[in-house]
């Protein structure tokens, strides 16, 4: 019996130890995420936690490299800009030949190339408006027709045009210079599309580098190399494996022990300790991402008041915020509202932390050490508002004489508080995917768009004339006037700069994130060589 | 007994209707907007008549009895409806999960009972003696430590090679592999086993100098029969009592052993359904598990009745 027992006991640990030789033989990529994607439908909502999963599962027409911020071709191996009679922007894309849609396990279909009419039928679904929740259709406005189309005002959208199986033309309602990026949509298999019905929201089939095996939520997500991707040496790895962890320091443990390839989410206060124990797998890079905080232009004592917006301003200590105090997780934003790596960056109006001259402007407002302010109601996510940027504002505001009242708020109420007029000022960032300033101006300041609601006609008119203005250097131009003015206005408090910051084993080559985020990183390009 | 368990049975479709009601009231009593949670500041780009179609598509543009009755009659139907925000069938959600924190909450129960009946039984059996005190102060000590802190150390000192040894993994499910769910349940069984343990021992020593106790000695029987047949059997109502008591509590610190260990459990859908208000999930998981809650209280009464014979439901 005794010795049953220990034979059994023997075949166990052999079992395990087995496992774990197979899964750190193969070559898979481990690859931590904190958050399952919400699902895995190319047509709805995009967030960080979905285009982390599907950039590699679908392509577009075209690519962006985040890396360099260039175009690269996708599934149109070239593309030409060329005018129409009624001098509209027209891109013409060539298709690439012998691209083929992903034949899964799961959802067996027949192998087939991909040809304009299918091009013509994801850009009518994107805007068809049929998807529920869709931001999508916002970012296409700009093709000829789309907006009646999507308002179901025409049957057919005007500017999308099947010219040939290999050729497709998008004609624009005015030139858009980042079309070539934003116009730019996933490519989905109509078949899998049909044939899926709900379960399309969690299979996708696309024609990118990976296709999708399987998910299970909260577990983990699996995708496989694609056997007929187009680029026949690419991707350099058979899979990746992508593993929830909702605990920092569980992934932590489990990259300290070797059950993972990276690390991207640290847990708090221990930025400094990890680089100190990982000093060869830690990077960093300059990031894209704003932490700010906003005022509530539209109504109310601060949208009144510029001089006080400027002395809360001149009140928040940013250096040793973030470089002493959360121990140089972010870099202080000592520039303007554009990341310091965009166009445009360095504003000529800026704020130091300066408490005196915050003083004078306060008294200059009509309020000397804050006599007559009413008290001051910050919004707070709850997610953040351990940040010690936080308590450092609070009691330089406190010290000049204003009453300041935090309202710290979970997820499901602070959207809704902050969208609301509830607000006088609140934490918010805004993440850039691109190296332009487009990507900030338009999203936070143009038309009142951003939760502040500043409306500056004479920006507004800056940010559009960019918009459409071809050439680099007076595009520049223009967005450094908006920079300028809007600085001058103080909607929003600029905080931080982000880094991105992960952990890799020495043994991964090829991994290289743009400054939107560890997401960005292209996987196709990342090898394991032990 | 068949007639008893229909009875009980029948007895649960009121209370699940107003469990499922105080759930909807609450729910909607609750600040925030499904659509502002869902969608943060994209909310403020969309023109009003997109936000209108938005609203009408996940129906919450509708007056409270509306929504009410609707959610309720499909709930009556068995269908709990789709996520606001995975947007697939809010059965498949449960219906993957809620087997993954049952067989949690059932390695749980099982530690609890294999460590905490055998101690009190030894500490009852050896009163007063040192092996009494210590178990009992362990008993104690395992009461006290909140479930992440146990989770947290059972990591260090049970999966690391360098802050302890490395005999499981850290986390994850391992595809139902039993290695992987040895830890969290021993995190999860750990207060159960103490208080388990400090409820046998109190059992036992009631029962202890009853005379049928003294009669089975005096019939000549072994010290084991005596302990198994009569002794620990009449001493086992109280525990049956506290693991079905227990069981919301488990299911509780389920919740949170599933964040520390990546457990694929209902803990972790609720939490990220509530804060993002997605009415149908929350409606769902909360009543299932209500209802998983009463199913456990049938059984622990149903169990009451194999323990002691003179229990009889009819």
């Amino acid at each position: 019996m005794r010795n049953t027992f220990i034979k059994l006991w023997v075949l166990l640990v052999a079992a395990v130890l087995s496992t774990n030789v197979m899964a750190q033989s193969a070559n898979v990529l481990r690859y931590p995420i904190n958050i399952d994607p919400e699902h895995l439908n190319p047509f709805t909502a995009d967030t960080i936690a979905i285009s982390r999963i599907l950039s590699n599962v679908y392509e577009g027409l075209l690519g962006y490299d985040p890396r360099t911020g260039d175009i690269v071709p996708q599934l149109a191996e070239s593309y030409t800009i060329t005018e129409d009679e009624a001098g509209r922007q027209v891109y013409t894309f060539n298709l690439r030949r012998g691209v083929l849609f992903h034949n899964l396990a799961s959802v067996p279909l027949e192998k087939r190339e991909v040809t304009a009419e299918d091009i013509l039928w994801n850009y009518m679904t994107a805007l068809s408006g049929d998807e529920g929740i869709s931001v999508q259709a916002g970012t296409l406005d700009a093709i000829l027709g789309a907006a009646a189309y999507t308002a179901g005002e025409a049957d057919t959208v005007e500017g999308l045009e099947v010219v040939d199986d290999y050729t497709f033309k998008i004609t624009l309602e005015q030139p858009d210079r980042l079309f070539a990026i934003n116009g730019m949509i996933a490519i989905a298999s109509p078949e899998a599309y049909e044939r899926l019905g709900d379960a399309f929201n969690s299979t996708p089939v696309g024609t990118g580098p990976f296709q999708f095996v399987e998910w299970l939520r909260e577990d983990r997500l699996v995708l496989e190399r694609n056997p007929d991707y187009y680029e026949a040496s690419l991707p350099l790895v058979d899979g990746i494996r992508f593993i929830n962890y909702a605990d920092p320091n569980t992934a932590l443990l489990d990259y300290r022990e070797g059950n993972l390839d990276f690390l991207f989410a640290f847990p708090s206060g221990q930025l400094n300790a990890i680089k100190a124990e990982f000093p060869n797998d830690f990077n960093e890079k300059p990031g894209l991402h704003l932490r700010y905080w906003g005022f509530n232009m539209n109504n109310g004592f601060f949208a009144e008041n510029p001089l006080v917006r400027q002395a809360f301003a001149h009140a928040l200590d940013t250096v040793t915020a973030w470089d002493i105090l959360a121990e140089g997780a972010r870099f202080p934003a000592t520039l303007g509202i554009l990341p310091p790596s965009m166009p445009a960056s360095n504003p000529s109006v800026t704020y130091s932390f300066d408490l005196a001259r915050a003083a004078e402007l306060l008294a200059e407002a009509g309020f000397p050490n804050g006599e007559g302010m009413p008290e001051v109601k910050i919004s707070l996510l709850a997610a953040i508002a351990s940040e010690p940027q936080v308590v450092l504002w609070q009691q330089a505001l406190e010290s000049l004489g204003v009453k300041v009242v935090f309202d710290v708020q979970d997820g499901s109420t602070y959207w809704n508080s902050i969208v609301q007029d509830d607000a006088m000022i609140f934490i918010n960032g805004w993440a850039a995917g691109l190296v332009d300033p487009s990507d900030v101006f338009d999203f936070l300041i143009l038309e009142g768009r951003g939760s502040m609601r500043y409306n500056n006609p004479a920006v507004n008119e800056l940010l559009r004339a960019a918009r459409v203005e071809m050439d680099e250097a007076a595009r520049e131009a223009l967005y450094q006037q908006a920079h300028d003015l809007v600085m001058a206005d103080v909607p929003m408090i600029p905080s931080a700069y982000s880094k991105v910051l992960w952990l890799q084993k020495p043994y991964i080559e090829g991994f290289e994130p743009g400054g939107g985020g560890t997401h960005t990183a292209r996987l196709k390009f990342v090898s394991i060589n032990r | 007994m068949t007639k008893y368990i229909a009875r009980r049975v029948l007895q649960m479709i009121p209370t699940l209707l107003i469990i499922f009601t105080v759930i909807f009231v609450l729910r909607y009593l609750m600040p925030g907007d499904p659509l502002k949670a869902t969608l943060g500041e994209e909310y403020n780009r969309l023109d009003p008549a997109t936000i209108a179609r938005l609203e009408e598509e996940l129906g919450i543009n509708r007056p409270f009895l509306v929504q009410y009755f609707d959610h309720l009659g499909r709930m009556l139907r068995l269908d709990l409806g789709r996520s606001f925000i995975e947007r697939q069938p809010v059965i498949d959600i449960i219906g993957y999960r809620l087997p993954r924190t049952l067989q949690l909450m059932l390695g749980g129960i099982a530690v609890g009972l294999l460590i905490g009946i055998p101690a009190g039984v030894i500490s009852a059996l050896r009163q007063y003696s040192w092996l009494d005190h210590t178990l009992m102060v362990i008993a104690l000590i395992g009461l006290s430590m909140p479930v992440f802190w146990q989770g947290l150390m059972a990591q260090l000192l049970l999966t690391q090679s360098t802050t302890g040894i490395k005999i499981f993994p850290v986390a994850g499910f391992g595809d139902g592999d039993p290695w992987y769910m040895v830890l969290p349940s021993l995190v999860l069984g750990t207060n159960l086993s103490a208080v388990v343990a400090r409820i046998t021992r109190t059992s036992m020593l009631e029962v202890k100098g009853q005379d049928y106790l003294k009669t089975a000695r005096a019939k000549g029987l072994t010290n084991r029969v005596v302990l198994f047949r009569h002794h620990m059997r009449n001493a086992m109502l109280p525990i049956v009592t506290i693991v079905g008591l227990q069981f919301g509590g488990i299911m509780g610190g389920a919740l949170v052993t599933e964040t520390i260990f990546n457990w694929p459990g209902l803990g972790r859908v609720i939490v990220t359904a509530i804060q993002r208000l997605d009415t149908p999930v929350i409606l769902g998981v909360l009543t299932m598990g209500a209802l998983t809650f009463m199913v456990a209280n049938l059984i622990t009464d149903l169990i009451y009745a194999l323990i002691d014979p003179r229990i009889r439901y009819n």
